[in-house]
């Protein structure tokens, strides 16, 4: 008796063992995972080869200060919040494991590239180091897809949208962009951000709180999507505050708690300011002044200066939106897509740094594979507009020159430096800026355009 | 039930990972670094050692003046110019953790009565005095070389100076005042410092600069090293018609020397430390380097010389493009 079981327990792990392979391809065959391994490969012959050393070596910087028990701020050098900071940690510690003792140097012969309009370093990061820094974003990457794919699955129960969801933002050429060129953390915000919304539709509030008090640690953009979370649970529970309290408390409760356990070292330091220098910096009276070197220096200045300023506005818009889409809309997911998809649009509506218009991006996706496949025309012009604006840098070749044969940094250089050539009086870096990021607005607009025009389809179907 | 739940145990594990990050950071930094030094006439035998992943450079330098005790010059009651109180605060407190970070711990924070005591007491052998005010307060200096602190320095004192031009002006309680002809009272000349903004791409030829990996480039209030006789120039240099300038350099002033570093930023107060915890002089210059990379072990090697003068320094670095951990050694 007990042998027969044996047999037949050899035979069933036989015949699994066989089915591995079938099983394999046919995972191999679904669409989404296709276009996962096609987004994957992409980044991973770009995060080696193209950087943005200016962003990418201040990382090294970061993880070197950790490394030699600095934490995060007793040098100045590190000007975010500190979530990023633990996750370059992580990495430092990653990176350790696997043997990097080459993280960058400083090229002298082009430090003159400093001098350059734009943001430019001689301090070039190797490919290796490159790739690793860049790890965590990537994997946000493919958490966004995956939680754009769930929310259109769950939404509309086609696995054809959900995937068109899961393309339209894996295979976007500016978030691939932001994660493994840039190597800047955007795609880690826009996760937390939408993990909260995600959270919250599931009813994990503690867990929706903690996750846009990340999100709102690291980059400043999803404290506006707050408003319509907050509009979603009142139209919810409106005949019951009770449920309607308890829910708000318990995000409170996370969002408040998350905070706290991530500010102990700076609370315990004293370094709480020295945090918040990425606001405060924009802020001061000095951001205001338009006597800066050139044009250039003076737009960026004032720029972020007014923007910063002009958030308390926004604010009041977003809410006003809010409140006119959920008190016509008894559709809640609708609505809630909607407020999230047209109050990111209305806060990104100047000329955003490109990394910055990601925040935007999930919900606009998410309403085009949801309710109307047509809002991938302003998707389309707002990324082309924003990858342009990113591309206007052939410095992001330098790695590659510094450390690989395949190109030199003679040839990265003079391409740097014909971008600087003046024409009608500005540099052509700063035309091909201008012109890129007016496609970006335009793209927003015709964002908000496509929703008037949706809604008036909507109540005309009515 | 785990598929069920596979994004909230996502979630977790990404909290989970982040306040990791955090406690590497902070609360048990697993990083540890170590490294020794045997001097002799004609060579160091050198060991480093970690249980990280991380290059490291070895190199030697002659005719150094090895700072044992640096005094750093903050008064609140005194003027400062082109800083603040707050920025020449912070200033201070990036450069005493660059400086230990070099094994330098021994900074003491005075004001101006407690530097007129010390520049008026004889000078002890390793003393060194920093000023990031941009202006020296009346109670070392009043316009005269003959007394006060440029008569410490010229006893033997080691002055490092960041921040607006040397001796330029003095403060005499929240006034400050102008001196007259302060660079040909210093440095015997007039143009002897470069009293407008400038920033320069070109490193001095010293090989000492980059072996120091010295990156300080802001040449602004940065001294004439083509005139000033014996000036050594390890920072990045700018030229005009009156001269070549340094942002980083060192003069011999009687049995003494004095340390230029013009403007106080972030990247200064990284050379200012790595000038003091090397002590490099003004007769100093590169006589080996070595270095490698290193993954959880212990390395050894040697480096050989035969024109090793007067006292040798040994820096063992380690960290590109940013330092870690740097220790130095000198010869008896």
């Amino acid at each position: 008796m007990r042998e027969g079981n044996i047999y037949l327990l050899k035979d069933s792990i036989r015949v699994r063992a066989e089915e591995i392979p079938k099983k394999i391809i046919t995972f191999l065959k679904i669409p989404v995972v296709i276009i996962l391994i096609i987004g994957l490969a992409i980044r991973f012959v770009i995060m080696p080869t193209l950087s943005l050393n200016y962003d990418v070596s201040y990382w090294a910087l970061v993880i070197q200060h950790i490394q030699a028990g600095a934490g995060l701020y007793e040098i100045t050098g590190y000007w975010y919040t500190p979530v990023w900071g633990y996750i370059l940690s992580i990495m430092s510690l990653f990176m350790n494991m696997t043997g990097l003792t080459d993280y960058g140097h400083l090229f002298d012969e082009i430090r003159f590239i400093e001098g350059f309009e734009g943001f430019y370093t001689a301090t070039l990061t190797t490919p290796a180091f490159n790739f690793f820094v860049k790890i965590p974003a990537v994997i946000a990457d493919v958490l966004v897809g995956y939680m754009i794919y769930k929310l259109v699955l769950e939404m509309t129960g086609d696995k054809k949208k959900a995937t068109y969801g899961f393309a339209l933002w894996f295979l976007c050429p500016l978030v691939i962009y932001t994660s493994s060129v840039h190597g800047m953390f955007d795609s880690i915000y826009v996760m937390f951000m939408v993990l909260s919304v995600y959270a919250l539709r599931k009813g994990h509030d503690f867990l929706a709180g903690a996750s846009l008090a990340v999100a709102i640690l690291l980059k400043v953009f999803p404290a506006f999507i707050m408003f319509a979370l907050i509009a979603y649970l009142i139209k919810k529970h409106r005949d019951d505050i009770k449920v309607l309290r308890k829910r708000i408390l318990t995000a409170v409760l996370g969002a408040g708690l998350m905070t706290l356990i991530i500010y102990i070292p700076q609370i315990l330091d004293g370094t709480v300011m020295e945090s918040l220098l990425f606001l405060t910096s924009r802020i001061d009276a000095s951001s205001l002044s338009i006597h800066s070197a050139n044009t250039w220096d003076a737009l960026v200045l004032f720029g972020r200066g007014i923007i910063i300023l002009l958030q308390p506005i926004l604010a009041i818009l977003a809410i006003a939106l809010i409140y006119k889409i959920f008190k016509k809309s008894e559709d809640l997911d609708k609505a809630l897509f909607t407020s999230l998809m047209v109050t990111t649009a209305v806060i990104l509506m100047w000329p955003a740094s490109p990394q910055f218009v990601l925040t935007a991006l999930p919900f606009l996706i998410c309403f085009a594979a949801i309710y109307d496949k047509r809002f991938v025309i302003p998707f389309l012009v707002i990324t082309i507009g924003a990858v342009c604006t990113a591309l206007n840098n052939p410095s992001v070749l330098l790695s590659l020159a510094a450390y690989t044969d395949i190109l030199s940094i003679e040839t990265v250089i003079s391409m740097m430096e014909w971008f600087q050539q003046p024409l009608f009086g500005l540099s052509r870096h700063f035309i091909v800026m201008a012109i890129a990021m007016i496609v970006q607005m335009i793209g927003f607009v015709l964002l908000l355009l496509y929703w008037i025009r949706h809604e008036k389809e909507v109540k005309s179907h009515a | 039930m785990l598929k069920k739940n596979a994004a909230l145990i996502v979630t977790i594990s990404i909290f989970a990972m982040i306040l990791l990050g955090q406690t590497l950071a902070y609360f048990a930094v697993p990083y540890k670094y170590d490294a020794s030094a045997d001097i002799t006439d004609t060579g160091v035998g050198y060991t480093v050692s970690t249980n990280s992943s991380i290059s490291y450079t070895v190199l030697a330098y002659d005719n150094s003046r090895p700072v044992n005790v640096l005094y750093i010059y903050y008064d609140e009651n005194y003027a400062t110019f082109r800083i603040t109180h707050e920025t020449q605060q912070k200033f201070i407190l990036n450069l005493i953790v660059e400086l230990r970070i070099r094994g330098f711990t021994d900074v003491n924070i005075v004001n101006a009565k407690e530097l007129s005591d010390i520049v008026s007491s004889p000078y002890v052998k390793g003393d060194a005095i920093l000023i990031t005010s941009g202006v020296l307060p009346s109670t070392v200096y009043q316009g005269q070389t003959n007394e006060g602190i440029f008569k410490w320095v010229s006893e033997g004192g080691s002055l490092y100076w960041a921040g607006y031009a040397i001796g330029a002006l003095y403060a005499d309680g929240k006034d400050i005042v102008n001196v007259p002809a302060f660079q040909q009272n210093i440095f015997g000349m007039p143009d002897s410092i470069l009293m407008r903004a400038a920033v320069s791409t070109e490193r001095s030829g010293e090989e000492l600069s980059k072996a120091l990996m010295l990156s300080y480039n802001n040449v602004t209030y940065g001294l004439n090293v083509s005139k000033i006789p014996g000036a050594l120039s390890l920072g990045f240099e700018f030229e005009n018609e009156r001269g070549v300038f340094s942002s980083i350099s060192l003069v011999e002033y009687g049995d003494g020397m004095i340390s230029v570093m013009g403007r106080t930023n972030t990247e200064s107060s990284t050379a200012v430390a790595q000038m003091i915890a090397t002590g490099v002089s003004p007769t100093s210059s590169l006589i080996g380097m070595d270095g490698g990379s290193l993954v959880r072990g212990t390395d050894a090697g040697t480096i050989s010389w035969t024109d090793g003068e007067n006292i040798v320094g040994v820096q063992i670095r380690m960290g590109d493009p940013t330092v870690v951990y740097a220790r130095t050694f000198f010869s008896p």
